[in-house]
């Protein structure tokens, strides 16, 4: 039983998992609401520079005071430093403007992306398409 | 006079007639000029084309590309079978960090490649989990004897200015694409790099494997010369992929990563 359960939580966790893994094309956006976006002021905790992809971390609050996390999936490394990032480009306490889609589980994991997603610092939009 | 005449005229029309020839020899094939990229040189690098991520996410769906033998479609039906619950596909051996394999490498993420030609061998190198691969071009042809291969056993020529790759002793363990069309160890690969101007490079695969499809069929993809760019590293980690994939599962209740680390 114990086996049954653990076989179960582990196939979730590698299949959601594999929905967000390695590159756009891999695991496309079905586990994100594209109908949902959500624009808000956050205060960045970390930019995760990783492969398979950046993760900018951040706390949203709202009128109630009350804290929420997010963890949003990027482009990979490379496409991210074509689009003029770098790993140090955001720091924890930095304070944006982000636009994004949030995972239709509601666990707090979304998706910002080229198009309709948008992340303004300093007053300044930054690009999320590559260099062409 | 009249001979001179008649002389003057044989030399004219000879003449006429060596200009035609003339202009006959040069109606062939345009020459080509060294260093325009398009005297069979595909030096450098080159990135997925705009608009191709959105054609290759909008292609996801649970039927196949081609008509398949029933040893194909079983496989395919298993490794879409989360496609038809409404789920993504979570079971590409990619996920796991196997190689990609062709054309997998090509239709997988907004990676850039590399090519390098030396007179025997093209290189290809790809970011895309940082492989590479060569080509013979010294006339050679695919050893029938060959073990198993990943990225298989490639040889190729010059069509024209299209670079002609032929590739065969493949493995079976890695997908055609991201969309679950499978490959059995009968895989015969031919590609086609065509090269209509400077900075495009369009694809054709031609995927011929009698064990999982009825008949060839093909697949394509274009990409961009990328004159500035240079090819970074993109290994596959599966510490990594670990991670990235218990952010992207957090449950509200618990720490997120990030937090975790403070």
């Amino acid at each position: 039983m114990v086996n049954a359960k653990l076989v179960a939580v582990l196939a979730a966790v590698i299949g959601l998992a594999a929905v967000s893994s390695s590159a756009w094309a891999h695991h496309g956006t079905s586990s994100y609401d594209l109908t949902k976006t959500i624009s808000t002021k956050a205060t960045v905790t970390s930019l995760q520079w990783e492969n398979p992809h950046c993760v900018l971390n951040f706390d949203t609050k709202d009128d109630k005071g009350v804290v929420t996390h997010w963890s949003v999936e990027m482009y990979n490394p490379l496409y991210m430093s074509r689009a003029g990032w770098n790993r140090n480009i955001l720091k924890a306490g930095d304070e944006i403007d982000i636009t994004f889609h949030p995972a239709k589980n509601g666990t707090g994991a979304g998706y910002v992306r080229d198009g309709d997603g948008k992340i303004v610092f300093n007053g300044k939009q930054m690009s999320l398409a590559e260099e062409q | 006079m009249r001979k001179r005449v008649s002389r003057m005229l044989a030399v004219s029309m000879l003449g006429a007639l060596a200009f035609s020839a003339g202009l006959a020899a040069q109606s062939g094939p345009p020459p080509v000029a060294p260093g325009t990229g398009m005297d069979h040189d595909l030096t450098g690098v080159w990135g997925l084309s705009r608009g191709v991520r959105d054609q290759v996410n909008g292609m996801r769906r649970a039927e196949p590309a081609a008509p398949m033998t029933p040893e194909g479609q079983a496989k395919f039906d298993y490794n879409t079978h989360e496609l038809k619950d409404g789920g993504p596909i979570t079971i590409d051996p990619a996920y796991t960090c196997h190689w990609p394999g062709l054309p997998h490498i090509y239709f997988s993420g907004a990676y850039a490649f590399e090519f390098v030609q030396t007179p025997q061998r093209i290189f290809i190198f790809y970011e895309n989990t940082h492989q590479w691969r060569e080509i013979w071009m010294d006339g050679r042809k695919i050893p029938e004897d060959s073990d198993p291969l990943w990225m298989g056993y490639s040889v190729g020529h010059w069509d024209g200015n299209d670079l002609v790759v032929e590739s065969g002793s493949f493995n079976d363990k890695s997908w055609l694409d991201v969309r679950g069309h499978p490959h059995s160890d009968a895989l015969k690969l031919t590609e086609r790099y065509h090269r209509p101007d400077h900075d495009h490079m369009q694809i054709s695969f031609i995927i011929d494997d009698p064990k999982m499809y009825k008949g060839t069929w093909e697949m394509k993809n274009n990409f961009d010369f990328k004159p500035t760019w240079q090819i970074g590293e993109a290994f596959c980690v599966v510490e990594d992929q670990a991670q990235f994939f218990h952010q992207a599962l957090q449950n509200p209740e618990k720490v997120a990563p990030d937090k975790a680390k403070q």
